[in-house]
């Protein structure tokens, strides 16, 4: 049968996940390391691999979906050049002062709202004079006087992209398209982007910061997607779809022109995979851990819940997006202790690179991840066959464990139960402002973490039973063949993850699966269900 | 990384420090989270002045939300009040108390403090405790802030500690007096009843958290006190001994223009710390007089930002003395007129800030200009209709020797947010033509003050009403180690005819469509001397 496989592949930080699921439901898939590299090659690689591999040809293939954190990363990062604005006349402070709060209280020096030069720094922010009113109506022209000297002022600056922000353009964007056409006619070459598409609602702050920070990733975005359109199309595979931050996927084409939506790509995936898994149910929460953070969310009678509002490093972006709350916790975050001998865990991350003294990649900074392999509950050799160094984890803990006076067991267990409150904390905070309460849910562990701590997050959370489901590890990749609109297809694993385990059983107890690892605590028990999902339970 | 102290830790207890650390500030913040969603009013609902926190049965400070220091510290006093009023043996499960007297721990009467005892197994384990900004609870004035005030008894309905409700739910009598004094009577159950929100989901979890810690709850919850109070106390220990004043003026109390003086004496020596506010003004005419539980809260405020990384509670408190001398503007004798407290707490915390700035400790910043600027715009449109709105503007923060200032932002007890100008040209008739960096009006030096603002409204139609309550019209946030004082505060109207009205720190005048109203906030202090050469040429700055 011709055209009987879809293809999803998502780039993570580590590693680029590739699935092949076929029309009668038959999965394959297989992660290949990114080695750093960001752009299109590793995910063209890890295509041609599965591929290969499993012996599908060009001719075989009705799709290929892609998301991506590249904007994600990118934003974290923000080592892109800085982009123009163009505001109304009296407002180009406005991105800059923000909503005039600050983030932390006690903190004597009050950092500023947001990294002003490396976004948009003053000599970038223009005005322009002409003003929509409340209702839309236009009470003073716009004065396109001034449009040769931004333009010059930008060619100077070697800008590559500009944002425009009008006020109250989202009742009526006539002027900001009509300075687009201005701009575009003198500068064909760079890339605008227009507040009345990007985040068409009222209130200039966000509005106007989600449309600069979309201006931001543009360059790279269309570059990237490209790239990778044109390497698919020279193998003869079909136009390449994206998933985007709001559910579902759209032509690549749609994101290159606003690459925003892209912000909670691969998020937004996992949560689509494990409803297809769920199917309907009652409310579920959703654990996704990962080397730098934990991804939380709720699916409601089957279904992801959406927001309007993210944060991605402490930016606020108003975008349609999966509602999921991320937080700084990883396998890789690192263990400090402050003056007075308070234990804390992150914010700063290893992540995957130089990762976890156990890792033996470099790293010599005590992890999460490292007090997890001093207590036994990672396997000794990871999935890729990494080998873990337990002495580098000792070792590592060692000045930790001086400065709390205990020893390096208890300093692990310390480190271990203070990752379980943080992502308790996050949880009960995310389920409480929606109106749920977590005792009413079941928690659905995925990534590579997830199933680690999930039990002991339960436990502090109230809750009595945790679900670990086939496929954990490439959930996101799974999801975006599970998109709403696409056919709908019930998956059917071709062997199970969890043949080397025992049935069931009663914790304390570490499940090593190649894929993901399971801990049992004390009061909880395991079993294996029929439909190959692995259910931990509280004891009465 | 440092040592553990002399004690050797009892791993039952150090193993469960973080854990409930994370716990209680989880706890603190969805309290927080779910009295402002629950809020009728929009004063607590939008701008969030409200504010929740845990308490030990002794009354000491557990953990605190992550909102409004100007109120959280108050919660304090609050806390002690009820405990003087009603010891902990004749409190019964579903009981809650409520308290606004400044004489009780209360700071002004629209501030309702609200205690709610948790039990478990019988036993008072803790207590929750929200209070909220109500919008009138009585008085001279709609609204109970009325600035013309010389007396407390024209504020509104004065509570010192009552109990408002038991487990049959809320008292009928205490009811009725609540109802039968506000101008307002629905708001006012509306917000009691969201503060009830908060303190049950707070005793709720903190059952939970008590059940998980373990029978050794009270003591981690002493650990975490004292880990605070280490935290502290190396702090302190690190600066060098030394005493530093400094004096800052309010521009008149509200009533009488004449500037009032805030004087403040840090007395630090080894890990210990004295804030004297002897000197200052004796108590004054008008409204802003702050109650001791409102001083506390800028002496908190101080004292969190010596270890802001330290857990959120009564520990950090421990090295200080706090000297408030009676009959002050600092501690009013009863009937002193309290309602525009926020003022003299905003500047006698930056008085703090400038005095510590002076102790080469490494960690002090200058002065912030500590100006929360209240403008109530009102007025009539062409066809009868009423509008009005109120916002808060901030001004120039303070800049430290690692950094500028930054401009225009909320500082020390106060974190409003501005209100957006689409929000603002919906709501009412008029247009802002500018809000941008009002800039060169930081402090000068090696590191500049943060610049404040302008603001610029036209009105569009009809007649208005322009309420004014700015501060530094005629003092300025000086700066520190050589740095120069922020810009003043300016207010004026341009008048259709082409005149300038300037206006005073607090003012109420009319105006006409066409009349443009022109904002400026303070500077922030600025950080260090500038060269010689530099300084000569006022124009010179060190920064762009």
């Amino acid at each position: 049968m011709n055209a009987s496989w879809s293809l999803a592949v998502d780039m993570g930080g580590t590693f680029v996940d590739a699935v092949a699921l076929r029309s009668d439901g038959h999965i394959t898939a297989l992660k290949y390391p990114r080695a750093g590299r960001r752009l299109a090659e590793p995910v063209v690689e890890a295509l041609d691999l599965l591929c290969a591999q499993s012996g599908i040809g060009p001719s075989d293939i009705g799709r290929v979906v892609h998301g991506s954190t590249v904007i994600t990363n990118l934003l974290l990062e923000l080592n892109e050049p800085p982009v123009a604005l163009v505001l109304t006349r009296g407002m180009r402070d406005v991105p800059v002062l923000a909503r005039q709060d600050r983030k932390e209280l006690y903190q004597p020096v009050i950092a500023p709202a947001l990294p002003e030069a490396k976004l948009f720094p003053e000599p970038l922010r223009f005005e322009i004079g002409g003003r929509i009113d409340a209702e839309g109506r236009e009470v003073e022209p716009l004065d396109l006087s001034a449009v040769d000297a931004i333009a010059d002022a930008v060619r100077a600056a070697g800008v590559r992209a500009l944002a425009i922000g009008l006020l109250f353009s989202h009742r009526n964007p006539a002027h900001e398209r009509a300075l687009r056409a201005a701009l575009q006619a003198r500068l064909p070459d760079n890339y605008i982007s227009l507040s009345s598409e990007v985040d068409p609602q009222p209130r200039e702050f966000e509005r106007w910061l989600t449309t600069a920070l979309d201006a931001y990733a543009k360059p790279l975005a269309a570059d990237y997607l490209h790239a990778l359109a044109e390497a698919l199309t020279v193998r003869g595979l079909p136009a390449l779809r994206l998933m985007r931050s709001a559910g579902g996927t759209a032509p690549w084409r749609d994101l290159a022109e606003q690459p925003i939506g892209l912000a909670m790509s691969g998020p937004c995936a996992a949560l689509q995979g494990v409803a297809a898994c769920l199917g309907a149910s009652g409310p579920a929460i959703i654990l996704d851990i990962g080397g730098t953070s934990a991804d939380i969310s709720i699916l409601l009678d089957g279904r992801p819940t959406f927001t309007d509002a993210l944060d991605c490093g402490g930016l606020p972006i108003r975008q349609r997006c999966a509602d999921i709350t991320s937080i700084g916790i990883g396998g890789g975050s690192v263990v400090s202790v402050l003056p007075g001998g308070a234990l804390r865990l992150g914010p700063r991350s290893q992540g995957a690179w130089p990762g976890p003294a156990a890792f033996g990649l470099g790293g010599d900074l005590p992890t999460l991840s490292d007090a997890l392999c001093v207590l036994d509950r990672l396997p000794p050799r990871l999935a890729g066959g990494m080998v873990l160094d337990r002495a580098a984890a000792e070792a590592a803990l060692g000045d930790v464990a001086v400065a709390l006076g205990l020893s390096v067991a208890r300093t692990a267990e310390a480190v271990v139960s203070a990752a379980a409150a943080g992502m308790a904390e996050a949880l009960k905070t995310h389920a409480f402002q929606r109106n749920l309460d977590p005792a009413d849910a079941v928690l659905v562990a995925i990534g590579g973490g997830g199933a680690q701590h999930a039990a002991d997050i339960a436990d502090l959370a109230g809750m009595r039973r945790v679900l670990v489901l086939p496929h954990a590890g490439v959930m996101a990749a799974l999801g975006m063949l599970c998109s709403p609109g696409e056919a709908d297809v019930r998956l059917a694993a071709s062997e199970s993850p969890w043949e080397q385990l025992p049935p069931q059983g009663e914790g304390p107890h570490a499940l090593f699966t190649p894929m993901t690892t399971t801990f049992v605590p004390a009061g909880w028990s395991w079993r294996l269900t029929p439909d190959q999902t692995l259910t931990l339970e509280a004891r009465a | 990384m440092p040592r553990a102290g002399d004690v050797a830790p009892d791993p039952a207890i150090a193993l469960r420090m973080e854990p409930l650390r994370l716990a209680l500030q989880g706890t603190a913040d969805r309290m927080q989270h779910g009295m402002m969603r629950a809020a009728v009013s929009s004063i607590a609902r939008e701008s969030g002045d409200c504010a929740a926190a845990l308490f030990l049965p002794d009354g000491r400070l557990l953990a605190q939300a992550r909102s409004l220091p100007l109120l959280l510290g108050s919660l304090i006093p609050a806390v002690s009040g009820v405990l003087a009023r009603f010891p902990l043996h004749t409190m019964s499960e579903g009981d809650a108390y409520l308290l606004n007297d400044p004489w009780s721990g209360g700071t002004h009467l629209p501030d309702l403090a609200l205690v709610h005892p948790v039990f478990h197994d019988g036993e008072v384990i803790a207590f929750a405790a929200a209070n909220l900004h109500h919008q009138d609870v009585g008085g001279m004035a709609a609204g109970s802030i009325p600035p013309d005030a010389t007396e407390v008894y024209q504020e509104g309905l004065r509570l010192p500690p009552v109990r408002w409700r038991s487990a049959e739910g809320v008292l009928p009598d205490i009811d009725a007096i609540l109802a039968a004094n506000s101008r307002t009577p629905d708001n006012l159950r509306g917000d009691l009843e969201a503060q009830w929100t908060a303190l049950k989901q707070g005793a709720r979890e903190l059952r939970q958290i008590a059940r998980h810690t373990g029978p050794r709850f009270p003591e981690v919850c002493d650990a975490l006190i004292a880990q605070t109070e280490r935290m502290t106390r190396a702090a302190l220990s690190a600066a060098p001994d030394g005493e530093w004043t400094w004096r800052d003026q309010l521009d008149g109390d509200g009533v009488d223009t004449a500037p009032v003086a805030i004087v403040v004496s840090l007395r630090k020596q080894g890990d210990a710390l004295v804030i004297d506010f002897e000197g200052s003004a004796p108590q004054v005419r008008g409204p802003l007089n702050a109650s001791p539980a409102a001083m506390l809260s800028a002496a908190l405020f101080f004292m969190r930002t010596l270890a802001p990384e330290a857990p959120n509670n009564a520990g950090c408190l421990a090295p200080l003395t706090l000297k408030l001398p009676p009959g002050s503007l600092v501690n009013p004798a009863l009937p002193a007129a309290v309602n525009a407290r926020t003022a003299t707490v905003k500047l006698a915390c930056n008085a703090i800030l400038g005095a510590w700035s002076q102790s080469a400790s490494g960690t002090g910043v200058a002065p912030h200009a500590g100006v929360a600027t209240v403008l109530a715009l009102s007025g009539t449109r062409t066809d009868g209709q009423r509008w009005m709105f109120t916002e808060i503007i901030a001004s120039g923060a303070g800049a430290s020797v690692h950094a500028p200032g930054r401009a225009g932002v909320s500082t020390d007890v106060g974190n409003a947010r501005n209100t957006p100008v689409e929000v603002i040209e919906a709501e009412a008739p008029l247009r802002v033509e500018c809000y941008e960096i009002r800039r060169g009006s930081g402090g000068a030096g090696l590191q500049c003050g943060g610049d404040g603002v302008r603001r610029a409204y036209r009105l569009l139609e009809g007649q208005g009403w322009i309420a004014y309550r700015g501060e530094r019209h005629v003092g300025r946030a000086r700066g520190a180690q050589g740095g120069g004082a922020g810009a003043n505060s300016v207010a004026r109207v341009l008048r259709v005819d082409g005149a300038i009205e300037h206006l005073p720190a607090r003012a109420r005048i009319a105006w006409s469509a066409g009349e443009l109203l022109i904002i400026e906030t303070a500077g922030g202090g600025g950080w260090g001397h500038l060269a010689p050469a530099e300084s000569a040429n006022p124009f010179a700055r060190s920064c762009p």
